[in-house]
């Protein structure tokens, strides 16, 4: 390579550096037709290309890995780059091999466990998910998946397990908050599932959200059949919120104390499915306003 | 409270030449990228951020639009991304000292170290599709979108921007309404930003209001809804009351997609619901629609002449020629719009009550020429015709019509109408919303709009259901139209006592094109081909377009002054004594004729 390629290439990397991803683009590919196969090249044309979201970068990397295949970061990349093509087997066998290649990497583990769950590779996800955790113990990312995934599969009290392990490492992560909360509630650790809405009252100061959480409270209330907490509960909820919900809950949870009065009260099942519904409007409106994981 | 890696990472893609957004930007090296995973609210689905960003944050599983800081929306709308940010002087005051669980100055700080903003909104100028705009755009990160002094500040300066320039206006909104930690003060921001939004409309400059999810109270009831177009994505939730505030109010649960886009646009609040991937192209269209103001008189020699003198058609009889207006394949004006025009957007509701599926509208490119196209909406089949209430307006079509009508006026670009209707809906709820104040109001706005509008009768012309749409500087037919005060049937049966009577009362109501040529209720007869205009519709359409082009050109030429001035005098004539053929009773006492 002449030094006037050599410039280039530095031009290439500093301009990836610098996240000037088109610029760094256009750079590596003049550098390409005169040096087809400079993994230098190759690799700067094909991250550039997976920043940009354009189908070249699993060309390009595809062409790293002929080159250069020992390098862990360049397939994972191309397993990365086969990811956003939707090619998820392709991915996979990519991720492996970085794995292979260097096997303390904890994002390449995280990638691949979820790529195992996206294929129903259920106890596969786990294990890299929980691997990934114990590679980068400062890390809540990987057990936010964790959690997530065990808690859709109905793996409760591992999930629970791993959401205690991500509080620890992030203790003001909202959405692992939520999720132990609910946890907590649903496997009957009542006392927890309270502990975790209150420590929600000082964390999730988002206007609007206060009336979710203080319905979580009275709904770990109404489970125990704590009925004078239940009725607390109640009315500071009302004066919180004018949710119909709230209104209900009030005439519920004061049937229970005092016996019917003169507000009609819904049923049990009907409370309980309602406040089911609110506590996933929680979980989605956190979502919505932070993305997952803050 | 950290900002979300996934947002922030999206977040380095939109260029501010002065402030960019503070962001964890160092996030985005590729090392991280293997980490990069996030989740769907509606669907759960565990999805690889960047594919998500390649897919412009809408999850490829179910389509759920997420929801975008202003910055990102910014780099996906803005050619490169650009915004050259103006306002930055522009700071949010705690005007009244307010303290709830904690000072507002302390959520302002929070929020901006969320954000990296000064408030929830920013505004400036760049290009969408190469069409400089001024655009205003809302943050939901910030304190929930809410608007106080700071953003009223920001959207009415990107209204006098827009003013001042003569550039169109983008304001992108997410806001659950006004700040209530600035009091009365947040709510004069809806008196302060819509006086702004009225003095842009007034001048004639194009006004775009993009509502994204989510949009609500005081700003849904100020700027946001006062643009001339408004475009929404799907699902996203618009409205003035929150729904668990309504369900409060009224005790009752709301139905399934209550306050969502597509209740908004069956309820005829908003023009248009697009996926995010076609809103720059949307943006693009209605911005180049707007532009197209040629200098020359447009291209003629599209097909045949137009007719202006009545021995020049051999007229059929009036029956066969009401059986060829109403044939089922007679081309309807989507149609023509499609075949007519170089463009043509449809744009939705009455931003009253519902979107009519009778009449159709919206911008579109004649010859290089904005128009205003604007008509009834048939069908081939009975389906279709279901579907289109058989081309009679409800009220609603009537008031979309004139709105559109309205803003074709305020932009300055000429109104082309297109008649085919057996009349106005007679139905209970067309009477009970209106329908004749509809009808009133659109034939007398129609004679004071100060722009060029032509009409033409394409096929039925059925009465005050069709002159709602016909008030024209000028009126065409095509051949094998008819237009009529009253059906041939319905003549029939008042006069005749039974309908069978139908093709003598066609032909006594003297309803065909020559007719009326001859009576001076149209200037002009498009040619048809032989068999009638469903036989060779490209044809049709040929020699309607050069009727519209030649006919245009006549009245381009023209001062809104004199506009409006032949148009009066035009409608003025009929019926009046120096007008018209000579009197019935000439030399007959009103005496004797009462006799």
């Amino acid at each position: 390579m002449d030094a006037t390629m050599v410039e280039l290439a530095c031009q290439a990397q500093d301009a990836f550096a610098a996240e000037e991803f088109k610029e760094s683009y256009r750079l590596a590919l003049q550098g390409l037709i005169d040096h087809p196969d400079d993994p230098g090249l190759l690799a700067v044309a094909g991250r550039a290309a997976l920043e940009l979201g354009l189908e070249e970068a699993r060309t390009y990397l595809g062409r790293l890995v002929k080159q250069t295949p020992d390098d862990a970061t360049a397939w994972r990349d191309l397993g990365m780059a086969r990811l956003n093509s939707a090619d998820l087997a392709g991915a996979e066998q990519a991720l492996r091999t970085s794995i292979q290649l260097d096997p303390a990497e904890p994002g390449t583990r995280a990638s691949l466990g979820h790529v195992a769950y996206l294929g129903g590779a259920l106890d596969e996800a786990d294990r890299q998910l929980s691997e990934a955790a114990r590679l980068v113990p400062w890390d809540p990312s990987p057990l936010r998946s964790l959690t997530e995934m065990r808690r859709l599969e109905g793996r409760t009290q591992a999930a629970i397990t791993a959401a205690e392990e991500l509080l620890r490492r992030a203790p003001k992560d909202i959405a692992g908050t939520i999720t132990l909360a609910e946890l907590d509630l649903t496997v009957g650790n009542y006392d927890n599932a309270l502990a975790g809405y209150r420590r929600l009252c000082e964390v999730d100061t988002e206007m609007g959200h206060a009336g979710h959480i203080i319905h979580g409270m009275i709904e770990v209330e109404i489970r125990r059949e704590r009925w004078r907490r239940a009725l607390d509960h109640a009315i500071m909820a009302t004066a919180i919120d004018r949710h119909r919900l709230t209104t209900d809950l009030l005439a519920f949870v004061t049937g229970q104390l005092f016996g019917r009065g003169d507000h009609p009260a819904p049923p049990l099942s009907e409370i309980e499915t309602r406040l089911a519904a609110r506590r996933a409007e929680h979980r989605r409106l956190h979502a919505e306003l932070f993305g997952w994981g803050a | 409270m950290s900002q979300d890696l996934t947002t922030a990472a999206v977040s380095t893609a939109a260029v501010t030449k002065t402030a960019a957004p503070a962001s964890a930007g160092a996030a985005i090296k590729t090392s991280a990228a293997a980490a990069q995973w996030t989740k769907c609210p509606s669907c759960d689905a565990f999805l690889y951020v960047k594919r998500l960003e390649r897919n412009l944050r809408v999850c490829p599983e179910c389509g759920y639009h997420f929801r975008l800081s202003a910055a990102t929306r910014l780099a996906q709308l803005l050619d490169d991304g650009v915004l050259d940010e103006l306002g930055e002087d522009i700071e949010p005051y705690d005007v009244l000292g307010f303290v709830d669980s904690k000072p507002y100055t302390d959520r302002l700080a929070q929020a901006r170290r969320k954000t990296g903003r000064r408030d929830a909104a920013s505004y400036g100028r760049g290009t969408i599709g190469g069409f400089p705009v001024v655009v205003a755009a809302m943050d939901f990160g910030f304190m929930g979108g809410s608007m106080g002094g700071a953003v009223g500040e920001i959207i009415t300066r990107s209204a006098e921007e827009a003013l001042q320039t003569r550039t169109p206006l983008v304001i992108i909104t997410a806001s659950g309404g006004a700040r209530m930690q600035e009091g009365a003060i947040s709510l004069m921001q809806l008196a302060k930003t819509s006086q702004a939004l009225g003095l842009l409309k007034e001048a004639g400059v194009l006004s775009i209001c993009l509502l994204t999810d989510p949009t609500f109270g005081g700003v849904t009831a100020s700027y946001a809804t006062l643009g001339d177009v408004l475009v929404t994505e799907p699902g996203a939730l618009v409205g003035f009351a929150g729904p668990q505030v309504i369900e409060q109010t009224i005790r009752q649960q709301l139905p399934p997609g209550f306050q969502t886009s597509e209740f908004l646009v069956t309820h005829g609040m908003v023009d248009v619901v697009t996926q995010r991937e076609n809103m720059r192209q949307l943006l693009t269209k209605l911005l180049r629609l707007n532009a197209e103001r040629p200098d020359a008189p447009l291209r003629t020699g599209w097909g045949a002449p137009l007719i202006t003198e009545p021995g020049q058609v051999t007229p059929r009889p009036a029956w066969d020629v009401v059986k060829l207006a109403r044939d089922i394949q007679r081309p309807t004006t989507l149609e023509y719009a499609g075949l007519i025009f170089d463009d043509f957007l449809e744009l939705q509701g009455d931003r009253l009550y519902a979107d009519s599926s009778s009449i159709v509208g919206g911008p579109a490119s004649l010859a290089g020429q904005a128009v205003m196209l604007i008509g009834h909406q048939k069908g081939h089949s009975t389906s279709e015709l279901v579907a289109r209430n058989f081309g009679m307006p409800e009220p609603e079509g009537y008031r979309k019509a004139l709105r559109l009508m309205r803003q074709a006026g305020r932009l300055g670009i000429p109104v082309i109408t297109f008649v085919d209707t057996p009349g106005a809906f007679p139905g209970l709820g067309a009477e009970e919303r209106g329908q004749a104040v509809a009808i009133a109001e659109n034939i007398m706005e129609m004679s004071r709009l100060p722009v060029p509008v032509v009409t033409v009768v394409t096929g039925e012309g059925g009465s005050g259901g069709a002159l709602a749409l016909a008030v024209g500087d000028r009126v065409l037919m095509l051949e094998n139209a008819y237009y009529s005060v009253i059906s041939p049937e319905g003549c029939s049966v008042i006069l005749w006592s039974n309908a069978s009577a139908a093709p003598r009362a066609a032909e006594a109501l003297r309803v065909r094109a020559p007719d009326l040529l001859e009576l001076q209720v149209v200037d002009g007869i498009v040619p048809e081909p032989e068999g009638g205009a469903h036989t060779d519709q490209v044809t049709t359409a040929a020699n309607l377009k050069e009727a519209l082009v030649t006919t245009l050109n006549e009245l381009l030429t023209l001062d809104r002054k004199s506009l409006l001035k032949a148009r009066y005098t035009r409608f003025r004539g009929f019926g009046t004594p120096a007008s018209q053929a000579a009197p019935v009773l000439a030399g007959i006492s009103t005496k004797e004729a009462n006799r």
